[in-house]
C-alpha cells in the first residue's frame, strides 16, 4: 500500500527553508561581493588566504563550541583550554621535562590536557550536577590562572616540530588550513553520519526524552565535554604555531565570539541545532567581515562595537528563522 | 451591565464556545451558564474538555469560536488573565503557578502590592493581612514561609485566599483542589465555600470525583470528547447516572474480539512477574503478571501510582519491588539497562519526553536501532536507514511527505506512531505504554490500538494504560484497576463494564 502524501512540496516554501537553513551562506557571499568590488586589496590570494589562516585557531574553538551547543551544554572554559594546552606542553618540553619531552611529545601532552580538562568539565557538570555554564566559569578562571601562573612572561623561539602545524604550509597552503579542514570534515562525518552523532542530537533535542529512550545520556554528554577540550587544545597548538610561542593571554575573551559564531550558523542554547556546514559559513563571515575592517581602516575600539552588535544580530537572526520555520510548519498542519 | 446580570441572574454565560487545535477539537460549540450563588459541578473524563473550558474563562487559552459573557459584559476573543481576574473570574489551577522561592505574602499580594503614601510597598501592612488570610484558611503558618516549601494543596488553599480576599472575584474556578486534601483541610474549605455562597458569589468547581461533586454542587455539567453531554440538578442525578453519562456509549470501533486467529492465543506462560513496588508511598506494594502475547491494561486516577510504577520498572523512579523477565530477575537503575533486558517505554508526555523537537522523522523513528544499521566503517548506512524507517512507515501507516522532515510537521498521531516505531526497533520482550492514545485523532487511535493489539503484542507482553476505561477494554485481556497505589482488582475480559472499572477506580468497595 502507498503512503499518502499529505503535503505538497511546494517550491516556494523549500526554496525559503533552503534560506533559512544556510541563511548565513548567503550574507557571506553578499559580504564578500561588496568586499572585492569595493575594497581594494581584500580580493586577493595572498589576502584571503591570510585571513584564513589566521582565523583557524579560533575557528577551532568554535567547533568545540559547535558541540557544546548540539548537546545542550555550554563550554567557557574553552578559551582557557586554549591556552593552557599549549602552554602544558610547552612548559614541559623547555622548562621542566627538558629533553624526555620531545616536541612530539610535548604535542601529545598538549591534546591530552584539553582532554582532561574536557574531562574535568564533565565531571563537574555531569556527575556533581553544576550547571555548565558555571562549572565551565569557574574553570575558566582556574586555567587561566594556572596559565599565567607557569608563564607570565611567555615562552618564546619554541622548535619546529612543535610549532609546525601552525606555521608550516604545503604547496602554499597553510598546514594549519588542511588540519581545519580535515577536522571540520570528521565532525560533519561524526555529528551526521555516526550512532554517537545522532545521540548528540537527541540529548541536545531533549535530555529527557533521550534518557527515558534509553540512552545513556550522562556518557554522552561527558564525551561531548571532551571533545570540545580536544578541539581547544588543537586551536590553541595551531595558535601558538603561528605565533611561534605561547603566551598566558592566548584566546583570551575570545568566547563570546565563539558563541556568535556559533548562533550565527544556527546553534542554540537550547540544544540539539546546527549543521557544521553553517557553522564553517559563520566563521568565514566573521572573519572577513573583521579583514574588511582593517583594510578600511576602523579604529580598533570600534571593531569591539561591530562585534557587540554582530553577536545581537546573530541571535536576533537565529530567532528569526525559528519562527519562520515554526509558522511554515503550523502552515502545513493547517492545509 | 449590572442590570443584564441581575436581570438574567447569570454570572457566567458561554455561548457556542469551541477550541480546535490541529487535528484535536478539544471544545465543540459548547454552552453553558452559572448563576449568581451558585456551586456549579464540572466532570469529566482526562480531556473531555473541562481544563480547555476553564482555561478560556481564566484568559489561558484563546478561544476559536463562540462567545463568553462574564457579569454581563462580553470578554473579547483574546484577553488576558488579568482581565479575567479584572472581570471578576479567579482560577485556582490544579498544578498552580506560584512564586516558589518568594514569601506566602508575596505570593498572596503579587499584581496588587498594598502601598504607603510614598508609593513605596508596605510591607507590614501586607504581612499583617497575609496573617490574617491564613489564619482564616485555618492553617498556622508564618507568612514570610517560602511559597515553594509547601504542599501543593496548602498553595492551592492560600490562592483561593488570594482570590477573595485580594483580587475580590466574583467566580471561583476551583481545579480538583480537593484532589488530597486531608479531613480538616476539607473542613475548612467546606465552611470557605459556604462563607461564598452566603456572600452570593459562585463557584465552578471542577474535579473527577463523582461523590464529591454530588456533595457540594448544586447543577452539574458533563464534559464528554470536547462536548457538552448535559447540565441538571444534583437532585435529580445518582452517582451512576453520572458515570454513565461521562462514559458515554461509544460507537464501538476496533475490537480485540476483532484481532486475527493468529495472534489470538494468550498462553499461560507467564513472561513478566511484577511484585511488591513501592515508590514513594505513591506505589504501595503493586504486584502483578505479564503472559505472553497478553495486553495488560493499567486503569487509575490521576495519583493511583501507575506512572511511578511504569518508571520504577524502566529505573528512571527509585524504589523497592521485585521484577523477573523470563525467570530472570531483573536489577535496573537506568532506563538504557531496560532496553537492554528488553523492556521498552512509551512515556505519557509525548511532547516533553519522547519527541525530540527540530529533528528529522527518521532521527525520531530509528535513534535506537542506528546501531543495526552500521556499515564496516561504523558509519550509518542511510540506505538501510531508509529501508527501514520506511517499513516502520508502511507497518504503522504513518502519513509523511518525506522521513528527512521536521518531526514536528506531523500531527500528533502520526508523531506517536513514529514514537512506537521507535520502541517497536528494539524489538522488547515487554513494551510499557503509558497512554499512547492521549491528544490524538479518532482514526489514529484506532489504528494504534490495532497495532498494540495485532502487532506489538505478538511473542511479547504489552502494559497498557490510557485515559479512557473503554479504549482499555478494546484491546485488553486483563484490567488492573489501580486505586491510591494498590490494585484495587483485576478484570478479566468477561467481567469487563466500564461502569464498574470507572467505580473502581474511584474507590467505591462495592463495585
Amino acid at each position: 500500500m502507498e503512503n499518502t502524501v499529505v503535503r505538497k512540496n511546494d517550491f516556494t516554501k523549500q526554496l525559503i527553508l533552503f534560506a533559512c537553513n544556510h541563511g548565513v551562506w548567503v550574507i557571506f557571499f553578499v559580504i564578500f561581493a561588496l568586499g572585492s568590488s569595493m575594497v581594494p586589496g581584500f580580493f586577493s590570494t595572498y589576502n584571503l588566504m591570510n585571513v584564513l589562516w589566521g582565523n583557524i585557531p579560533f575557528s577551532f574553538m568554535a567547533l568545540g563550541m559547535f558541540i557544546m551547543l548540539l548537546v545542550g551544554e555550554t563550554d567557557l572554559s574553552l578559551e582557557s583550554i586554549f591556552a593552557i594546552a599549549p602552554i602544558g606542553g610547552a612548559v614541559l618540553m623547555t622548562k621542566y621535562a627538558q629533553g624526555v619531552v620531545t616536541p612530539g611529545v610535548a604535542i601529545l601532552i598538549c591534546l591530552l590536557v584539553g582532554m582532561l580538562a574536557g574531562a574535568i568539565n564533565a565531571g563537574i557538570s555531569v556527575y556533581l550536577r553544576v550547571n555548565s555554564f558555571l562549572a565551565t566559569l569557574t574553570m575558566m578562571l582556574v586555567l587561566r590562572g594556572i596559565a599565567q601562573y607557569l608563564i607570565p612572561e611567555g615562552l618564546y623561539y619554541l622548535p619546529e616540530t612543535f610549532i609546525a602545524l601552525g606555521d608550516e604550509t604545503v604547496a602554499g597552503i597553510p598546514l594549519a588550513v588542511i588540519a581545519f579542514i580535515v577536522v571540520a570534515f570528521a565532525v560533519f562525518v561524526l555529528t551526521t553520519r555516526t550512532v554517537f552523532g545522532k545521540n548528540l542530537y537527541a540529548t541536545g533535542s531533549s535530555e529527557t526524552a533521550a534518557y527515558l529512550a534509553g540512552l545513556n545520556t550522562r556518557r554522552i554528554r561527558s564525551y561531548a565535554f571532551i571533545l570540545a577540550g580536544l578541539l581547544a587544545a588543537l586551536g590553541g597548538l595551531i595558535g601558538s604555531g603561528r605565533m611561534q610561542a605561547v603566551t598566558a593571554d592566548m584566546g583570551q575573551g575570545d568566547i563570546m565570539m565563539c558563541f556568535a559564531a556559533c548562533f550565527l550558523g544556527g546553534s542554540s542554547m537550547s540544544g540539539g541545532n546546527g549543521e557544521i556546514i553553517g557553522l564553517v559559513g559563520s566563521i568565514l563571515t566573521l572573519s572577513i567581515i573583521t579583514n574588511l575592517m582593517n583594510l578600511v581602516g576602523v579604529n580598533p575600539f570600534l571593531v569591539k562595537i561591530v562585534y557587540g552588535i554582530i553577536l545581537l544580530l546573530a541571535i536576533i537572526f537565529a530567532n528569526v528563522q525559528q519562527d519562520i520555520r515554526k509558522r511554515l510548519l503550523l502552515a502545513d498542519m493547517a492545509a | 451591565m449590572t442590570a443584564t446580570a441581575n436581570a438574567t441572574g447569570l454570572v457566567c454565560d458561554v455561548r457556542n464556545v469551541s477550541k480546535l487545535y490541529p487535528g484535536v477539537v478539544a471544545l465543540n460549540n459548547v454552552s453553558f451558564d452559572v448563576r449568581r450563588g451558585e456551586l456549579h459541578g464540572v466532570i469529566g473524563k482526562n480531556g473531555a474538555g473541562k481544563s480547555t473550558m476553564v482555561n478560556i474563562l481564566a484568559g489561558m487559552t484563546e478561544r476559536t469560536s463562540g462567545e463568553v459573557f462574564i457579569n454581563g459584559v462580553e470578554m473579547p476573543k483574546a484577553f488576558s488573565p488579568l482581565a479575567a481576574e479584572q472581570a471578576g473570574v479567579y482560577l485556582v489551577p490544579q498544578n498552580p503557578p506560584v512564586l516558589a522561592q518568594r514569601s506566602i505574602t508575596e505570593n498572596i499580594f503579587v499584581g496588587n502590592h498594598l502601598k504607603k503614601k510614598s508609593g513605596l510597598i508596605d510591607e507590614h501592612r501586607m504581612r499583617g493581612v497575609a496573617r490574617e488570610i491564613i489564619q482564616h484558611l485555618g492553617f498556622n503558618i508564618d507568612p514570610d514561609q517560602l511559597m515553594g516549601t509547601l504542599p501543593v494543596d496548602t498553595q492551592k488553599l492560600l490562592l483561593l485566599g488570594r482570590g477573595i480576599y485580594v483580587v475580590k472575584a466574583d467566580i471561583f474556578m476551583l481545579d480538583e483542589i480537593t484532589a488530597s486534601l486531608n479531613i480538616e483541610e476539607r473542613n475548612y474549605l467546606e465552611k470557605l465555600i459556604g462563607e461564598l455562597m452566603n456572600d452570593g458569589k459562585s463557584i465552578i468547581f471542577i474535579s473527577h470525583h463523582l461523590k464529591e461533586i454530588l456533595h457540594y454542587c448544586h447543577r452539574i455539567t458533563v464534559f464528554r470528547n470536547g462536548n457538552k453531554i448535559i447540565t441538571e440538578n444534583c437532585a435529580n442525578l445518582g452517582e451512576s447516572d453520572i458515570a454513565r453519562l461521562i462514559v458515554g456509549k461509544e460507537v464501538k470501533e476496533y475490537s480485540a474480539d476483532d484481532r486475527s486467529d493468529a495472534t489470538d492465543g494468550v498462553t499461560d506462560d507467564t513472561i513478566l512477574r511484577v511484585e511488591d513496588v513501592t515508590v514513594r508511598k505513591i506505589c504501595n506494594g503493586i504486584g502483578f503478571d505479564l503472559r505472553k502475547n497478553e495486553v495488560l491494561g493499567f486503569a487509575g486516577l490521576e495519583g493511583c501510582g501507575k506512572d511511578e510504577l511504569f518508571k520504577f520498572m524502566i529505573g528512571a523512579e527509585q524504589g523497592s519491588g521485585r521484577i523477573t523477565l523470563d525467570n530472570n530477575r531483573l536489577d535496573i537503575s537506568r532506563p538504557a539497562q531496560a532496553i537492554a533486558a528488553g523492556i521498552a517505554y512509551l512515556p505519557r508526555k509525548r511532547e516533553e519526553e519522547t519527541v525530540f523537537h527540530g529533528r528529522s522523522i527518521e532521527e525520531n523513528m530509528l535513534l535506537l536501532i542506528y546501531k543495526r544499521n552500521r556499515s564496516k566503517l561504523g558509519l550509518i548506512n542511510s540506505r538501510s536507514a531508509r529501508f527501514q524507517s520506511a517499513r516502520y512507515t508502511k507497518l504503522m501507516n504513518i502519513k509523511v511527505a518525506s522521513d528527512k522532515d521536521d518531526i514536528d510537521s506531523l500531527s500528533g498521531g502520526n508523531k506517536q506512531k513514529v514514537m512506537l516505531s521507535r520502541i517497536m526497533g528494539t524489538e522488547p520482550r515487554v513494551f510499557i505504554l503509558n497512554e499512547p492514545t492521549q491528544g490524538i485523532d479518532v482514526e489514529a487511535k484506532q489504528e494504534i490500538l490495532k497495532n498494540i493489539r495485532e502487532t506489538l503484542a505478538v511473542n511479547a507482553g504489552v502494559l497498557l494504560s490510557c485515559e479512557s476505561v473503554q479504549e482499555l477494554m478494546t484491546v485488553c485481556d486483563r484490567i488492573v484497576a489501580l486505586y491510591k497505589g494498590h490494585v484495587a482488582r483485576v478484570f478479566t475480559r468477561d467481567e469487563f463494564s466500564e461502569e464498574v472499572i470507572y467505580r473502581t477506580i474511584q474507590g467505591a468497595k462495592d463495585a
